[in-house]
């Protein structure tokens, strides 16, 4: 192919899409380039350079985030390691045999920080980084956390008396009231003990008498029911159901 | 980690430690965007605009592959671009999430839902529009949906010999259906998606009550304020929906005055029935779902194999039924996919509460690798004079299965000829398999690598075939060389 026709396909490529015309200069480059360096190798492949000069700033935060070209100071490299690569990674790349020589001083690098193993690129001095900020991290999202069980809490009550207030306004029958006000609350996971206006036998560890004592067995008037929570992994009582004899 | 659940409805966040609330009053933020008097506005802000000025499930703009959405801006009506409205929901959640002490801009990785229905063209578009919003992705940050569900089933127990899990993933919108192997990693065998949506039910559920108001003697058409009461009934719907899904009746209480009766019960068996015809072609879906998945799953047979393979059979080979998404509430889902599987098949929620689990499962997708052996997720180009020219043999996330084929029979296979790809009639090529995962794809050709293999090009004679069960397949001018993807591409860690 001559470098003429060269230059069209690079011009043709960079005219359908700038990126992709700079990541193949990029990976053609033996050495990594600097921006002059892409702008003149995109010259010389017939691109004009008011085209180049006009895409740049776009083409440049691209470079930025794409996932095969590294950014070192001023320069800019094709590479087909991972950015974030761990040690044991790059001791498995270096094992490949189409690393390019590039990459390759990268990888070495990486090796030799985790052996020299220095307090402020060591793996301790790392956790102990992340774990501080997940710490700072962890405080926030605790934060929220508790804020929205209030708000769920609350919520929940605020839909028990909107519910209780319709309910009262469309005059609806006791039975249906009873039975929706039951079915709002179950959604909660909260059982009823009993129902109010029913007759039933004191038991001291579901009810508790309005007044006075009353002893087990005895014949009472359930006045309110009584609610049981039942959590994934437990049953709280959250109220026993008051009676009367 | 964090994962962000860009769904229909909701947008969420969440860590390794549980979903992070980022809602002004939900732990979720509103997938609501639109024009206020001076800039986009989004989550619950825009659901206090105008009806005309807001947008809902923005993201079906990059389902339905539309590039505009109209909406009522501060210059008047106009066609506005889905992807600003998408990048600006985006930037909110992150915004909120950095509030929260999780930063999605690089500090930590972000793992991002998709629908395992996306191809390419639609995962790239949403990871572009991520990054717009500030997000530290790339395509390996993307994690199907169904499977990020598994994965939150997956990470509250020890799952000691691989196991098959049925993804049944019912949300308003959509219905999702994936078939997934999980032991060490998560493999997707197959998913579809279909809309199916959920909500329709509410409205069934409206005229199933006007119906039995009419038993009763009340003819709505008849009433004073016909349309205030059959606002009413839509509002009720969803009130006996979500009562029904603890209580077996549900009693609809009428404002007399309106509907001359103050009560109507409503029972489970009723809601049934009205939902009985959706959830009769949802298991259509899944025997298509457990079908394709045989495919893939090693099992030597042609389509005519499959097909003629009974039902019962398929069901047998699925160990769990994991439901998620909010119509999976509905009790009655559960019971119609406890009756189509056997009993050993467990039917679980993939995690409390089901509208949560993929969240959940994409703040803890990093702990296990994930193959995607439907939509594999890797590009195989053709390219020739020295790089020059090239043709994209497979596109990365194409479907290798598709359900037309299953229903026709015969071989199943992605297959392109030199015709499609308008080769020169000859020269010399040669393969090159871009990884969209960050790790190399191990695939052989006869005994040289796929990426690199030398193609003696021939319009006429060129044929590529992979088939679901890795094997691969490529007719040169040479001749037919026969190989095998080693090992499905990994697309996370």
């Amino acid at each position: 192919m001559t470098e003429r026709s060269r230059g069209k396909a690079l011009a043709g490529r960079f005219a359908g899409d700038p990126v992709a015309a700079v990541c193949h200069v990029l990976r053609r480059a033996a050495a990594p380039l600097t921006a002059t360096d892409i702008k003149q190798a995109l010259q010389d492949g017939g691109v004009a350079k008011a085209d180049v000069d006009r895409v740049w700033p776009r083409v440049q935060r691209k470079l930025a985030a794409h996932d095969e070209v590294l950014v070192a100071g001023r320069t800019y490299r094709w590479s087909v390691v991972p950015k974030a690569v761990t040690a044991t990674q790059a001791l498995e790349l270096l094992g490949e045999a189409r690393i390019p020589a590039g990459d390759k001083a990268l990888l070495v690098d990486v090796v030799r920080a985790a052996l020299t193993h220095q307090p402020e690129n060591g793996k301790e001095a790392k956790e102990a980084k992340e774990a501080k900020e997940a710490n700072g991290a962890g405080d926030a999202e605790d934060e929220a956390r508790r804020r929205q069980s209030a708000i769920d809490a609350v919520r929940a009550l605020a839909e028990l008396a909107s519910e209780a207030e319709e309910l009262a306004v469309n005059e609806a029958r006791p039975e249906a009231l009873i039975h929706r006000l039951r079915a709002r609350v179950k959604r909660s996971g909260l059982e009823p003990i009993d129902r109010a206006g029913d007759e039933t036998t004191f038991d001291r560890r579901r009810h508790k008498p309005i007044d006075g004592a009353i002893r087990d067995g005895a014949r009472v008037l359930v006045v309110r029911p009584g609610y049981v929570w039942k959590a994934p992994t437990e049953e709280v009582l959250i109220a026993k159901a008051v009676v009367e004899e | 980690m964090v994962g962000l659940d860009f769904g229909t409805s909701t947008t969420s966040v969440a860590s390794p430690r549980g979903v992070v609330p980022i809602g002004t009053d939900e732990s979720w933020m509103p997938s609501v965007v639109g024009y206020g008097d001076v800039s986009i506005v989004a989550g619950e802000e825009a659901l206090e605009l105008d009806p005309s000025q807001l947008v809902r499930s923005i993201k079906r703009a990059i389902t339905d592959n539309r590039t505009f959405v109209r909406v009522d801006t501060p210059t008047g009506i106009r066609d506005v671009r889905a992807d600003d409205l998408i990048v600006a929901l985006l930037r909110e959640a992150a915004d909120r999430a950095v509030a929260r002490g999780q930063d999605l801009s690089g500090g930590r990785a972000v793992q991002l839902g998709c629908p395992a229905m996306w191809d390419g063209r639609q995962r790239t578009r949403l990871v572009e529009l991520a990054r717009r919003a500030g997000l530290a992705v790339s395509l390996a940050s993307l994690v199907d949906e169904p499977v990020a569900a598994g994965i939150a089933w997956l990470a509250r127990r020890e799952v000691r010999t691989p196991q098959r899990l049925l993804v049944f993933d019912m949300g308003g919108g959509t219905l999702d259906i994936a078939v997934l192997n999980v032991g060490k990693d998560v493999s997707v065998l197959a998913a579809l998606g279909v809309a199916e949506a959920g909500d329709a039910l509410d409205e069934l559920i409206a005229e199933d009550l006007d119906n039995a108001l009419g038993a009763s003697g009340v003819d709505v058409d008849s009433l004073s304020a016909p349309r205030r009461a059959r606002g009413r009934l839509r509002d009720a719907a969803r009130e006996a929906k979500i009562g029904l899904s603890t209580m077996e009746e549900h009693v609809v209480v009428l404002p007399r005055r309106l509907f001359g009766i103050s009560d109507l019960w409503y029972t489970r068996e009723q809601l049934n029935a009205v939902f009985a015809p959706q959830l009769d072609r949802a298991e259509l879906y899944v025997e298509a779902a457990l079908r394709a998945a045989q495919l893939t799953g090693h099992v030597p047979g042609t389509a005519s194999d499959i097909l003629r393979t009974p039902f019962e059979e398929l069901a047998a080979a699925v160990d769990v039924v994991l439901l998620s998404g909010g119509m999976s509430q509905v009790p009655y889902v559960a019971q119609r996919l406890r009756e189509l599987f056997p009993l050993p098949t467990a039917i679980e929620v993939a995690a409390t509460p089901p509208e949560s689990a993929v969240v959940l499962g994409l703040a803890n997708a990093a702990r296990y690798g994930r193959i995607n052996m439907y939509r594999p997720a890797f590009d195989i180009l053709l390219e020739w004079n020295h790089g020059r020219e090239s043709r994209t043999v497979y596109h990365a996330y194409t479907p290798l299965v598709e359900t037309r084929q299953i229903a026709r029979g015969g071989d199943i296979r992605y297959e392109r000829n030199g015709t499609e790809l308008s080769l020169p009639p000859t020269g010399k090529g040669k393969l090159k398999v871009v990884s969209h995962s960050g790790h190399r794809v191990r695939a052989t050709l006869g005994v040289r690598s796929l990426d690199g293999f030398p193609v003696a090009l021939n319009e006429e004679k060129f044929e590529f075939a992979i088939y679901p069960n890795g094997r691969i397949s490529l007719t040169d001018g040479s001749g037919t060389h026969d190989g095998h993807i080693a090992d499905w591409n990994l697309s996370g860690t």
